[in-house]
């Protein structure tokens, strides 16, 4: 029992690292309808550069924060300028158009990351809070977990707040109900995307400041991350926060119990496994959003 | 040599160019780049790689899906293979090796795409990459298949190459051209122009009658094929099956070759998954910068190059015609129009289309409620109402793409409610829609053609072995398109355009509907933003169904047009019939005067009503 809320604990912080990215990715696509699928990367991005900033300049946080957070959203927007929006202008809706060029996108950032950084994995920065935490009833709760939970927390809450109490957020929540809305707003749609994605590299960099202390990376782990980010806002439905976070938290979760009682050896088979039950029995996910017109 | 469908010929010029082209270099290549193991090792690996980018190319392609693991596919063909082959001398050849490997990614295939393909693209995309990942790390864990180190057949002591060298190349070669022409077979049959209705959009396969979802997965299981030999032929020539041989960097870098050669056409996927493999290969600066490249590439064609290298090159080559002032050969000249419509004759007489006390819900929106309404054939029924009145709504209702709350719909005996929308379109009812839906980049035939199709008398399998059952099909729903396309007005060299204007896409779709042979067809608005001329083809096709025996339900705002054309006119005010009868009744009535003056006033419909004539 003692093993099981362990891994019940482990499984929350993992899965509000998955919430992270997934959030990444709602705040993007209910602005632009892309699914930006570098957000991994970007997260990526925000690790790498913080091993760097104080692993290799032994930079103290305060410094690293206020650079990461900034260089990651100023790649977020390089990309908003170089691949999204050229085909925003084009008048392009869904389809594949989309997929191909962010996945484009995601392999350059990956390899340019790789040539400076090679691709073996890098040693976990080293965190502010120690390895221990506090004793609940003989679980632990250790302190880096909490700091995790808490950061997803804060972000959910801090985007909850924008997109309901300010002008610009309710303005960016019109647009995910009708693109033409947004002219409404006197914001044209290419600053409307400028602005999701760097509030969407915004949560990239956090996640990836929360990554960075507690696991081994490399550049590689972008890929990982976006497929997990989709799978938890997939079990959850897509488009609602509150989907992303009980999807994120249900696939860290399983994906410990998995580890627990089946075995670590094929963790990456859980998340599929979940996803694959959860859209057997409610195709749209577990918060089922609009159904649209289809005629 | 006379291509069989209309719209490829242009297509095929250059392509079976680039094809020859492609072959003979395949063919020599050996004797280019040198003949020892090593090098062979290479080629032979480019191969499979091209392999792979044909089946992708099929999914991705002609069917429009995004599938973006095919190395999922070809890790487990590949993994099985060696697997068997290690453990099995009587699977040690290249043959068992390949049919091992189709049968694997076969079962994959299936079972991802079965629950996967029911929901939205967005899912499919990201699943199968996520299968991309999944393979080798699940494979890399798992000692039986030599875990992190993979599966080697050197150590196999039966294990020995046969054929083997140049000719082991040069079968790859032979391979390769089959899977070619495999593409060729399906894309130009019946089944291709399935998979390109699916492409477009999934309301319209719906409504020419085909079931999106068989249609997806057909893609799936036929792209499954190319992945399955790929992974064959891979371990068979590099006797070595592992982890790193299927990263789900592969899988981006075979989408990368595929839409950069131009993905939907034949040669292109080959061509560009070759040119990206070999680049990597021999060119050194480019192996080491392979992931900016290629994702520069990507980034390139989805943005300004939708159709590739191959796209590329058609615009080329049209532009030296052009240059050389001669005209772009007319694709296939669609047959001359028969007299009367073929196979229009001697049907039975058709039963009223009856619909008793329809309701719909939306929310707290009551669009439908409790409409009844009967379509008899040969006669052409109008419903007219303000917007928002539950025309469009009644239409979807019928014709299957909304369940009906309460009520029923019947043609004769049969039930039709509560069947997919694909089931009631064979069961005899063609639509257009407010919004034309029309294939992307096909000429204007292939739609009018992809209605006919529906009819057709012989089985997809037949279509696409070109059986001679098969080919008189083909012949058969060339005809009849060809037939429909001219009572709607529409000329022939009308058909071999790709950018189709408006009016002619309205027009289109009243022939892909009539294409289809229905009992009934419906028109939702089909006379908004036609010009006078453009009118006319529309009265004149609706008379050509008309007097076909086809009950006629036409949804339009444009009252001259329709007390001109429909005999029964039904006003839908609110969700609820508030008159019905002849034109003439139907404009002497008081409630519709009101609803229209009182409710609706400044309206194009109103105005038109006012004025006096």
């Amino acid at each position: 029992m003692q093993l099981f809320f362990s891994a019940l604990v482990a499984g929350v912080a993992v899965g509000s690292l998955y919430g992270l990215i997934g959030i990444g990715y709602t705040v993007i696509f209910n602005a632009t309808r892309v699914f930006n699928l570098a957000q991994g990367d970007l997260a990526m991005v925000a690790i790498m550069a913080s091993y760097f900033a104080q692993d290799v300049l032994h930079w103290d946080e305060f410094l690293t924060f206020i650079t990461v957070i900034p260089f990651v959203v100023l790649v977020a927007l390089i990309e908003e300028r170089a691949v999204v929006n050229p085909l925003l202008r084009r008048g392009e809706r869904g389809g594949i158009a989309w997929f191909i060029s962010t996945l484009g996108f995601s392999l350059v950032i990956e390899t340019i990351v790789s040539l400076l950084f090679g691709t073996h994995a890098i040693v976990a920065i080293p965190s502010p809070f120690p390895v221990s935490g506090f004793n609940v009833g003989g679980t632990i709760l250790g302190y880096r977990q909490m700091f995790v939970v808490g950061t997803f927390v804060v972000v959910v809450v801090a985007l909850e707040l924008f997109y309901g109490r300010t002008w610009l957020g309710r303005a960016m929540r019109a647009t995910a109900q009708d693109r033409d809305a947004s002219s409404l707003t006197g914001i044209s749609p290419s600053t409307m995307s400028m602005l999701a994605f760097a509030l969407g590299g915004l949560v990239a960099a956090i996640a990836g400041l929360a990554i960075a202390p507690l696991t081994f990376s490399n550049p590689a782990v972008g890929l990982n991350y976006t497929l997990k980010g989709f799978l938890a806002l997939a079990i959850g439905g897509f488009g609602s926060i509150r989907g992303a976070i009980a999807g994120a938290l249900l696939l860290g979760v399983c994906e410990q119990l998995w580890d627990l009682y089946i075995g670590s050896n094929f963790e990456i088979v859980a998340g599929l496994a979940v996803l694959l039950a959860v859209l057997l029995t409610r195709p749209e996910g577990l918060f089922r959003t609009t159904v649209a017109r289809v005629v | 040599m006379r291509a069989p469908t209309g719209s490829l010929p242009r297509a095929l010029t250059i392509e079976r160019a680039g094809l020859l082209l492609l072959l003979v270099l395949g063919i020599v290549m050996p004797y280019l780049a040198g003949q020892d193991i090593f090098e062979l090792g290479q080629l032979e690996y480019i191969l499979a790689l091209a392999m792979m980018a044909a089946g992708l190319n099929i999914v991705l392609g002609f069917a429009g899906q995004l599938f973006l693991g095919p190395t999922g596919l070809f890790g487990i063909s590949g993994y099985m293979a060696a697997y068997l082959a290690l453990h099995y001398q009587i699977a040690q050849s290249l043959l068992a090796m390949c049919i091992v490997g189709v049968v694997a990614a076969l079962v994959l295939a299936g079972l991802v795409a079965l629950p996967a393909l029911r929901i939205s693209q967005f899912y499919l995309g990201m699943i199968t990459l996520f299968l991309a990942l999944m393979i080798p790390a699940v494979f890399s864990r798992i000692n039986a298949f030599g875990a992190s180190t993979g599966i080697s057949l050197v150590v196999s002591p039966t294990f020995l190459q046969h054929p083997s060298g140049i000719a082991l190349y040069e079968v790859g070669v032979a391979i390769l051209l089959v899977i070619a022409a495999y593409s060729w077979l399906i894309r130009s049959s019946r089944l291709g122009r399935q998979l390109a209705t699916i492409k477009s959009d999934d309301v319209l396969a719906t409504s020419v009658g085909i079931s999106p979802y068989r249609a997806k997965l057909t893609s799936f299981l036929l792209a499954a094929v190319p992945c399955g030999i790929a992974g064959g032929y891979y371990v068979y020539t590099q006797q070595l099956m592992s982890p790193g041989s299927v990263s789900a960097t592969l899988s981006i870098n075979v989408l990368a070759g595929v839409v950069i050669g131009g993905s939907g056409t034949i040669a292109g996927p080959i061509v560009g998954m070759s040119l990206l493999t070999g680049a990597s290969q021999y060119l050194g600066v480019f192996h080491t910068y392979q992931g900016i490249i290629f994702g520069l590439l990507l980034i390139v064609v989805a943005v300004a190059m939708p159709e590739g290298l191959i796209g590329v090159a058609h615009r080329l080559t049209d532009r030296v015609r052009e240059a050389l002032g001669r005209r772009r050969p007319v694709p296939g000249a669609p047959p001359a129009a028969p007299e009367r419509a073929p196979d229009g004759a001697a049907r039975p007489p058709r039963p009223a289309l009856v619909a008793t006390d329809v309701r719909k819900a939306f929310g707290g929106v009551q669009a439908l409620d409790g409409v009844s309404i009967t379509l008899r054939p040969g006669q052409v029924h109008a419903v007219v109402g303000p917007n928002g009145s539950g025309k469009t709504t009644l239409l979807n209702l019928i014709s299957g793409y909304y369940l009906l709350d309460s009520g029923e719909i019947r043609i004769g005996d049969t039930r039709i409610d509560h069947q997919p929308p694909e089931r009631t379109a064979r069961a005899g009812i063609g639509r257009t829609f407010q919004t034309p839906k029309l294939l992307l980049n096909e000429p204007a035939f292939e739609n009018v053609l992809a209605g006919a199709d529906h009819a057709a008398g012989a089985s997809l399998w037949q279509a696409v072995c070109r059986t001679p059952k098969g080919r008189a099909a083909d012949r058969a729903a060339r005809a009849r398109a060809r037939w429909c396309a001219d009572a709607v007005g529409l000329r022939p060299e009308d058909l071999d355009k790709h950018v189709i204007p408006h009016g002619h896409q309205r027009l289109l779709e009243v022939a892909r509907a009539l294409a289809t042979r229905p009992d009934y067809i419906f028109l939702d608005e089909p006379a908004a933003g036609l010009s006078i001329a453009e009118v006319a083809e529309l009265k004149r096709a609706v008379e050509v169904a008309r007097a076909d025996g086809i009950g006629v339900l036409i949804v339009e705002h444009n009252l001259p047009i329709v007390f001109e054309i429909a005999e029964q006119v039904t006003v839908l005010h609110q969700g609820k019939v508030i008159a019905h009868g002849t034109p003439a009744e139907v404009s002497a009535d008081a409630e519709v005067a009101r609803v229209y003056l009182g409710r609706d006033y400044g309206t194009r419909a109103t105005t038109k009503v006012v004025e006096p004539s």
